[in-house]
């Protein structure tokens, strides 16, 4: 290669980096800045409310059961007709995900049959030790509307629902 | 699984095949075989609801179409049927894919969820649901019905085991009809007309009989659940293990399924030879003592008049000194434990403690195998054919209850039954009752030898207890005996050698060869005490130390005024128990075993079916198994435990009966003659402190007929007091016309009554003067 080759190529090169110092750069600033992800994508899971407050989960385990990776437990317990969780007879007392496990198919929203488990675009998964990714219910389930007279939440008044695991 | 339902049969003509083709395939059948069974023995689906193998066709469901063609319908040409209801015939051409046939099924299956709610995810059948199953199988996609379905009771209370949702019932009647046909009651029946139809107990009471967990698994769906597995898990959670319920002495074979190490249900094995695939609701549901808070974790050992958590090593070393104090050590207990463990601990008596002082009959039985007295045994499929069955003061109900479902179903056909003894004990079918004194059955015993005699397949049932003459009257009848005894495993004990008077495998004490050479030791050749009077030298105060194995005298003796002054006596005391029982509370060392669900090996039952025990749950984390605290006892005694059981004796030794098995005769005596009966829920090992059997437990209830409750200005419902031998005790009163007047009626393992004389007054109570569980009880036959 000759030497004006030579400064050619580097020419060119040098061209191309200093061309992108110019253009609209592809990072942002995480996490002061974030990238919007699609309507759809498939992040961080929620345990949503029916409107007046109640839980939607029943504690069915059908998520349980289509999860590929195996990182839900449900176990179900029975409302009490006074105070209840849920509509109807049954409700999870305990719901967890291992989120270091979880593949975020959506196979366990697919499978729900009410609605409650949902995948939602938030996908800030970080912590500093491996059980902070063990989630309960009470990290997956929405707030309660602070409406006077609304149920409270069974995870933080007893029972063994709520405890964290891990 | 039998191929032919009972009653299927259409009236046997000459034993012959038919020959006939399923889905173009030609195949031969036994004439009379139902198309539904044939079709299930070639390994074709068909799908069906009221069909059971162990219940008579109805034809109630209709989802078991198939179309058929050929000779008897011939000139209709093929026509669409149901399989459960038709017999194979010569050339019939049967088709269970047929268009017709899945259009017909596709039909039923919509009509059958018309007012069905569709809760799955709510409902504890969802995964092993038959309607599930066959609707996506078979079913139509989408529901043509649009209207408003019909509302009816759910998750209804129907006592404490079982839960009924009628809006799921697809009306198979299985229930109805395993209640009728299997067990003779009707605890569920069919209410209302058309689409208002539901089942129901008769008035909406609770479920009063002691079988009602089958029918959680005959209801296809979810309508009768179980309460105890309520929610606990689904089909996909659960591991099986395969083992034997050790409720009592029959060892009806189960499947006992666990999540995440604990168990949430038990469901039967059909065992035909044992079980006929029934289990009765102790044994279904009593498995919550294993992992009920109240279990002993840790070994205790007594300091400063305190019981105190010890490590396994010092309890080890105390038991061992204080067992080989002084006085010489006895051994009560060991009906409780498996084959192998029963061996290591005869060896353990023997060689290591130098004693033949060890019994395990602290109860009322005294012989467990037939053989024992000389008799010969039977098997428990002899009921099933047997003409004549002689129940010797006997309630199978209630101490081996799924025998008695065999025996209900054998005395509903042609078995005729004697049921003799102080009280009525069978209530089924053909059966004569053959009153007697209580200490008068061995006489009302000899007095049906001729009957006996003229029966072609007689069987005898005894629990084994009574004195001698009832053993030798027993034994003159010369027919087969059953002995469901008073513990699950009696039999691995006695031959195992836990009894004064012979060695393992039923050797003499003189012909002690085999044994010492299946241990390489010698044992001691004295004749034993039996418990009694290893009770009695312990209250005189010249034994030095007792250790009782899953025994508790003070509830299972009869005499238990002498158990409690030998527990009193005794210098030292060891109790190896799952719970802190009212003898371990009176102990020097605890030491915490394991249950019959948690430890593997084998167990005898009563006809001496060998059968094999699985771990399914691990226990309490302090906890060791029986066997393994055998073999630490012994080694802190200096002696290693081979465990190798001898051989059984070809001349089995025949063994000797002190007397003594009721309950002592009272001074001056009352006006009723105290009877004490094994009752189902009352029993003083695992039942006493099992939380699922807790709302069932009766501790003391007092049985009275009619009559005597009038005399006494007792109520059904109310309190009494019972008084006799210088004790009283608190019970609740049930009147109950099966009893015999001039009798009062106690359960036998319930606390207290073993200290009553056999002679007792009965006077009204306070209500107030109730304990706790036995006013709810009262409350409960009060409603
Ligand atoms: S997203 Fe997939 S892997 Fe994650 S919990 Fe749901 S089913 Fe399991
Ligand atoms: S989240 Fe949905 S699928 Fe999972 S247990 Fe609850 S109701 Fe059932
Ligand atoms: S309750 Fe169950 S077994 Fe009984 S009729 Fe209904 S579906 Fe059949
Ligand atoms: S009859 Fe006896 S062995 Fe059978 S389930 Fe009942 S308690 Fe268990
Ligand atoms: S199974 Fe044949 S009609 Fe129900």
């Amino acid at each position: 290669m000759s030497g004006a080759q030579r400064v050619w190529a580097l020419g060119r090169g040098l061209g191309t980096t200093f061309g992108y110092l110019f253009r609209r750069r592809a990072t942002v600033n995480y996490p002061e800045k974030e990238r919007p992800v699609p309507e759809r994508f498939r992040g961080l899971h929620i345990l949503d409310r029916h409107d007046d407050g109640l839980e939607r989960c029943v504690g069915c385990e059908l998520c349980q059961a289509a999860c590929p990776a195996h990182c839900i437990t449900v176990e179900a317990a029975e409302n009490d007709p006074e105070r209840p969780v849920s509509p109807g007879e049954r409700h999870a007392w305990r719901y967890e995900i291992d989120l270091l496990r979880c593949i975020f198919c959506g196979f366990c929203e697919e499978a729900c049959p009410t609605g409650a488990i949902q995948l939602t675009p938030r996908h800030d998964l970080v912590g500093f030790t491996r059980s902070e990714f063990l989630v309960d219910k009470r990290w997956l389930t929405v707030p309660a509307p602070a409406a006077p007279g609304f149920p409270p939440d069974r995870a933080e008044t007893g029972g063994e629902g709520g405890r964290r695991a891990g | 699984m039998s191929s032919t339902p009972p009653g299927a049969a259409a009236p046997a003509p000459p034993p012959s095949t038919v020959a006939c083709t399923i889905n173009g395939r030609p195949h031969t059948f036994p004439r009379g075989t139902l198309i539904v069974d044939a079709v299930r023995q070639v390994g074709h689906p068909i799908p069906y609801y009221c069909y059971h193998p162990k219940l008579a066709p109805v034809g109630a469901c209709r989802v078991c179409m198939v179309q058929v063609e050929g000779p008897p319908v011939a000139a209709r040409g093929p026509i669409v049927t149901t399989g459960c209801t038709t017999p194979v015939f010569e050339g019939l051409k049967i088709e269970t894919m047929s268009e017709p046939a899945k259009l017909a099924r596709r039909q039923v299956l919509q009509f059958l969820l018309i007012n069905h709610p569709l809760d799955c995810p709510v409902c504890d059948k969802g995964g092993e649901c038959d309607l599930q199953d066959f609707t996506l199988g078979y079913g139509p996609g989408v529901s043509e019905f649009a209207e408003p379905k019909v509302l009816r009771r759910k998750a209804a209370d129907l006592g404490p085991f079982l839960v009924l949702d009628q809006e799921r019932c697809i009306m198979c009647q299985r229930c109805v009809r395993y209640e009728s046909e299997v067990l003779g009651e009707q605890n569920l029946v069919l209410k209302e007309r058309g689409d208002r139809t539901v089942i129901d107990t008769g008035q909406g009471e609770p479920y009063a009989g002691y079988f009602s967990g089958n029918n959680t698994e005959l209801c296809p769906v979810g309508a009768l659940t179980s309460r105890t597995y309520r929610f606990k898990a689904r089909p996909w959670d659960v591991r099986p293990v395969a083992s034997v319920c050790q409720g009592c002495s029959l060892g009806c074979n189960v499947t006992a399924q666990t999540r995440a190490g604990r168990i949430v249900r038990l469901m039967l094995r059909d065992n035909p030879a044992v079980d006929g695939g029934w289990l009765c609701d102790r044994g279904r549901y009593g498995f919550g003592h294993s992992a009920s808070p109240d279990r002993l974790t840790a070994p205790l050992v007594r300091r400063d008049g305190r019981l105190v958590p010890a490590s396994w090593d010092e309890a080890m070393a105390a038991a061992a000194g204080g067992l080989r104090r002084a006085g010489g050590a006895a051994v009560l207990g060991g009906a409780r434990l498996t084959d192998e463990e029963a061996v290591l601990l005869a060896e353990l008596t023997r060689v290591a403690l130098r004693t033949n002082d060890v019994d395990w009959r602290v109860g009322r039985q005294r012989f467990a195998a037939p053989e024992a007295v000389g008799a010969r045994g039977a098997a428990i499929a002899d009921l099933d054919g047997a003409d004549l069955v002689v129940l010797a003061d006997t309630c199978l109900v209630e101490e081996a209850p799924v025998l008695e479902i065999r025996l209900r179903r054998a005395a509903s056909r042609r078995t005729a039954v004697l049921d003799v003894g102080p009280v009525r004990n069978f209530r089924i079918g053909r059966s004569t009752r053959v009153p007697c004194p209580p200490d008068g059955l061995a006489a009302a015993l000899a007095s049906l030898g001729p009957k006996v005699a003229a029966a072609a397949r007689p069987v005898v049932i005894w629990n084994g207890r009574g004195s001698e003459d009832v053993a030798e009257a027993v034994r003159a009848l010369g027919a087969p005996v059953l002995v469901p005894g008073e513990w699950s495993n009696a039999r691995g004990a006695e031959k195992a050698g836990l009894v004064p008077d012979a060695l393992p495998g039923y050797h003499a004490l003189d012909d002690a060869a085999p044994v010492e050479a299946a241990w390489g030791a010698s044992v001691p050749r004295h004749p034993g005490r039996d418990a009694r009077a290893i009770l009695e030298a312990a209250a005189a105060g010249s034994i030095g130390g007792l250790y009782l194995v899953g025994a508790n005298p003070l509830r299972t003796f009869p005499d238990g005024g002498l158990a409690a002054a030998a527990l009193d006596k005794v210098p030292f005391l060891v109790v190896q128990d799952l719970f802190m029982t009212e003898a371990a509370a009176a102990a020097d060392v605890v030491l915490p075993a394991t249950g019959p669900l948690e430890k593997a090996g084998h167990v005898t039952n009563l006809a001496g079916n060998r059968q094999t025990l699985a771990a399914v749950a691990a226990g309490p984390g302090g906890a060791r198994s029986d066997g393994d605290i055998f073999h630490a006892l012994a080694a802190a005694c200096g002696v290693a435990l081979t465990g190798r059981a001898p051989e059984v004796a070809t001349e089995p030794v025949r063994r000797v009966l002190t007397p003594g098995g009721g309950p002592p005769a009272g001074p001056g005596g009352g006006a009723l003659r105290l009877l004490l009966r094994t009752r189902l829920y009352a029993g003083g090992g695992t039942t006493a402190f099992d939380p699922n059997l807790a709302p069932l437990r009766e501790d003391a209830v007092l049985r009275l007929h009619p009559r005597d409750a009038a005399a006494a200005g007792l109520e059904d419902g109310g309190a009494a007091y019972v008084k006799g031998g210088g004790s009283t005790l608190t019970a609740a009163v049930r009147v109950d016309p099966d009893v015999d007047a001039g009798h009062a009626e106690l359960p036998a393992h319930g606390f207290g009554p073993t200290r009553l004389g056999a002679w007792v007054d009965v006077q009204p109570a306070p209500a107030e003067a109730l304990p706790g569980r036995a006013a709810a009880i009262a409350a409960v036959s009060a409603r």
